[in-house]
């Protein structure tokens, strides 16, 4: 056992200082790089570190300073995130840049979130699902695995992400002047009109930016827009709904996040989920935001049409035949991208897709740091177990979404029951 | 409320205008329009005592009789084996502000009120007694004042109890004899205040030389509260060390042949050595407007020292006074660290500041032992006025000059320093021997505003009117 650890310890130094040297490149897409694991260092008072994990449960920032391909930047600002994935021993943690000198960023970005993978013994859902959504072209957050060191000690195998920001915004949609939230899940919920007053609304949809302004001016958009798409006729629904979110953008979001096997997305298995909603300045149009995706990629036979029935917009918008087509092209276009092979096809031997060969190679990129995070709360063998079932889905399910889909969205295709 | 109690503070005011004419009956018989007797309740000594005011010589009508008196306050006597003086001083302040944070527009506030007594045990033992609210703290009153005072001779005398830390000329003087309503932001924040101790003090060489040296159980009572980080596990919670202190003063031309009134000038120094335990306790920075400008944020440990000039002279009608004083606050172990050193110590928090302050008593009174009434309200006269001017700037910073950009980080190597720099007009009427009023024009500017109490706002102006009544 001690021998497994320290060659596992040996197998992560390697794979760590194989990108310690590109000292030259110095920004986000760097920081976000795939391509090997990175190593953040945080320096933490010990005291400091004792309370942060102490106090998981609470929201309390702690400074910092952090340490990247050979940059430190000083006095960040330190929390513990999220939800069901808290832990102790092993916390989620949210950077901040700027909490401490307003207006300052580290390679153009505000904060980053370094994820535990608490609730992915693979740690590979989150990292393929986002990098399936960019490479649909939808704007989502970069994602890199990250070996993380507190105070000269390895803590774990973490995954940085880049977080719904002003500056994600500016990067995603040009301008950052608008109107940014994210959804907090508190019960089921599916679109369904929740009256005039705005309150409910507010509970649903917490500002990240513009957060002084009154709840009007937050929240009458998103009234009226959750009021069209439950009171606009028939007829009237497509041209209405429109004036307030892009319909042919949102079809494409759920049917990746569908064809991923997202469970806890916009049309999950726990009503809408994980989002942000961005609103540009003085527009009434809502984009859909991506996040947090931790349980796909589980069923390989996760259905094409979860939640289509109880969410009252993609229930509507799926009788408009041309949207109903949207959402049947991009499931068959995301297939395509799942089993899309390299090089020359071999009769008799079949290549590997990009979802597979992508959900390997992170596998063997991430597997000495794995072995090596000692607060991780599964098991060496259950991050093989569990990365083989991403490698399961990824070989299959671009044939099933071109099954399903085939016989559920395609034009003429009936009611299945 | 607030209303009701500056309605109370007229009343009083009031009260008092028409007490002179009632004691004159019961005191020493005076020739109309003559000078008051000094009235040892204003007089604005340049020679501030350590710290209190020392208790006055009985005026001889009340030296001679045994029993109750009253003469400028109540008390009791008998001959020079016992006495007791009855001290009050009730202070109100009528203020407003620009930005008007509150909303409020002109509001009042007490912002005194204290009672006490004083005396002496034969001729060598003297105490004091005082107890009050302040603005600070509304809701319940606190002992303020509690020693003896040992004074076998001039140069070797003994305090012991609750008083005030030899430090700072201005933080030494009465709030009966400031020249401003406000100490200056450099006294406010960098001075110690009152802690429980005991102090070797005297005078020599015919008042030449003044000094004092004390030994504290805390840091005193400016900053008034300590907020000691959580204790980790099997971690004793750590405890405010002593503090040590000492103050020397020397009035130079007392060696030349210049008349009396002129050759009280006074320069000095002063020194506090303390130790602050671990958490969020350094000095802060506080606008005569209200707020902070400097909030307690960082984390220290360890040493805290100060270090104090301060000159004064008063000259016919006129008087300068002026101060600097540095103080220095470790941050022992309180760095998040790097690849070399985990827990590093950090660069000392630094407070700098000073302030030159003259006055002008316009009736001709002279500042010299206090502004001694010559003609009071409804005694012939209009009493004395007398003008005020003071700058003043206050900086907090990191000691020396990290490498690091600043930042507000409560473990910053180079923290987020802020100035506050201020100017005071004002116009003291002095109304008779026991009420006074002050009227200033504050107006103050900060190097960071968004560090201050209103954000956005580089230039705050107070205006305030502070009546004051004591005996």
């Amino acid at each position: 056992m001690t021998g497994r650890r320290w060659l596992a310890g040996v197998m992560l130094l390697t794979v760590v200082c194989a990108d310690a040297g590109t000292v030259s490149a110095q920004t986000a897409d760097d920081l976000f790089n795939d391509q090997a694991v990175q190593r953040i260092d945080l320096y933490v008072n010990t005291r400091d570190w004792y309370w942060l994990r102490t106090r998981f449960t609470a929201n309390d920032y702690y400074p910092a300073n952090m340490k990247w391909n050979g940059t430190t930047v000083t006095n960040v600002a330190l929390r513990v995130r999220g939800a069901g994935s808290r832990l102790d021993a092993k916390p989620a943690l949210r950077v901040d840049f700027n909490r401490y000198a307003a207006g300052r960023t580290f390679l153009g970005l505000t904060s980053i979130a370094l994820n535990n993978g608490a609730q992915d013994p693979s740690g590979l859902r989150e990292l393929l699902t986002m990098k399936t959504y960019r490479a649909m072209g939808l704007p989502a957050p970069r994602m890199a695995p990250v070996a993380l060191y507190v105070n000269n000690a390895y803590l774990g195998l973490y995954n940085a992400i880049e977080e719904i920001d002003e500056a994600f915004v500016a990067r995603a949609y040009g301008e950052d002047t608008g109107h940014l939230f994210e959804y907090r899940w508190s019960d089921y919920y599916h679109f369904e009109y929740l009256g005039s007053a705005l309150e409910p609304y507010a509970a649903l949809y917490e500002p990240k930016t513009r957060v002084t302004e009154s709840m009007g001016a937050l929240y009458l958009p998103i009234e009226a827009m959750i009021r069209t798409i439950n009171d606009a006729s028939d007829e009237a629904f497509a041209a209405a709904v429109s004036a307030y979110t892009n319909l042919p953008d949102f079809m494409r979001l759920v049917a990746v996040q569908a064809a991923i096997g997202e469970a806890d997305g916009l049309l999950g298995n726990w009503g809408l989920s994980n989002h942000f909603l961005y609103r540009p300045n003085q527009s009434t149009l809502h984009r859909f935001i991506p996040w947090d995706a931790s349980s796909s990629l589980r069923a390989l036979d996760y259905p094409l049409h979860a939640g289509h029935e109880e969410n009252v917009l993609m229930r509507r918008a799926l009788k408009i035949p041309s949207l109903k087509t949207a959402y049947y092209t991009t499931l068959v276009e995301t297939a395509a991208l799942f089993d899309r092979t390299e090089g020359p096809s071999v009769p008799d031997q079949p290549a590997p897709g990009w979802l597979e060969r992508e959900a390997a190679r992170l596998r063997d990129l991430v597997r000495p740091a794995a072995y090596a995070d000692r607060a991780k709360p599964y098991t060496n063998e259950e991050f093989e177990a569990g990365a083989e079932e991403v490698l399961a889905f990824a070989r299959i399910r671009g044939a099933f979404v071109r099954w399903e889909a085939a016989r559920r969205f395609a034009p003429g295709a009936g009611p299945i029951y | 409320m607030r209303s009701s109690c500056a309605i109370a503070g007229v009343v009083a005011s009031a009260a008092l205008l028409v007490v002179p004419r009632a004691a004159a009956q019961t005191g020493p018989a005076q020739t109309p329009g003559a000078a008051s007797p000094p009235a040892q309740g204003w007089s604005l000594r340049l020679e501030p005592a350590f710290p209190a005011t020392p208790v006055s010589s009985p005026p001889p009508a009340a030296a001679t009789k045994n029993g109750f008196v009253w003469d400028n306050r109540p008390g009791i006597r008998y001959g020079d084996w016992f006495t007791l003086d009855v001290r009050a001083l009730l202070e109100g302040d009528v203020r407003s502000a620009d930005p008007d944070l509150t909303g409020e527009g002109a509001t009042f506030e007490w912002s005194r009120r204290r009672a006490g007594i004083q005396g002496t045990v034969t001729k060598y033992v003297e105490y004091e007694v005082d107890y009050g609210f302040d603005a600070a703290n509304e809701e319940s009153a606190e002992l303020r004042d509690a020693y003896v005072d040992v004074s076998p001779a001039a140069f070797a005398r003994v305090r012991g109890g609750k008083f005030k830390i030899p430090f700072g000329y201005e933080r030494l003087t009465g709030p009966r004899n400031l020249d401003f309503v406000y100490r200056s932001r450099v006294s406010d924040s960098l001075t110690p205040g009152r802690s429980v101790g005991v102090m070797a003090h005297g005078r020599a060489f015919s008042r030449l030389v003044r000094y004092a040296v004390g030994v504290f159980t805390d840091g005193g009572d400016q900053p008034p509260d300590l907020e000691p980080v959580e204790s980790l596990p099997d971690e004793q919670p750590e405890e405010e060390g002593r503090t040590w202190a000492a103050r020397a003063t020397v009035a130079p031309l007392r060696l030349t042949s210049l008349p009396g009134k002129y050759n009280n000038l006074e320069v000095g120094g002063a020194f506090t050595s303390g130790t602050v335990p671990e958490g969020r306790n350094h000095l802060q920075g506080e606008t005569a407007f209200g707020g902070e400008f400097f909030d307690r944020q960082y984390y220290t440990k360890g040493p805290r020292t100060r270090f104090g000039l301060e000159l004064s002279w008063a000259i016919g009608p006129a008087s300068i006074a002026a101060e600097y004083i540095v103080s220095r606050e470790a941050r022992e172990g309180q760095g998040v660290g790097n690849e070399g050193q985990i827990d590093n110590d950090l660069p000392e928090i630094e407070g700098r500041g000073w302030y030159v302050a003259g006055t002008w008593v316009v009736t001709g009174e002279n500042r010299d032992g206090g502004v001694n009434v010559k003609r009071p309200l409804l005694q012939g006269g209009f009493g004395a006025v007398e003008v005020a001017a003071r700058f003043e700037k206050l900086r907090f910073a990191s000691a020396g000059a990290p490498a690091e950009p600043p930042s507000r980080s409560p473990r910053a190597a180079n923290i987020a320093g802020n100035a506050d720099r201020a100017w005071t007009l004002g116009v003291n009427w002095y109304v008779n021997r026991w009420v006074k009023v002050r009227f200033n024009a504050i107006n103050e500017q900060l190097d960071d505003p968004e560090m201050g109490p209103a954000p956005g706002s580089s230039s705050l102006w107070t205006m305030v009117t502070q009546f004051g009544i004591g005996f």
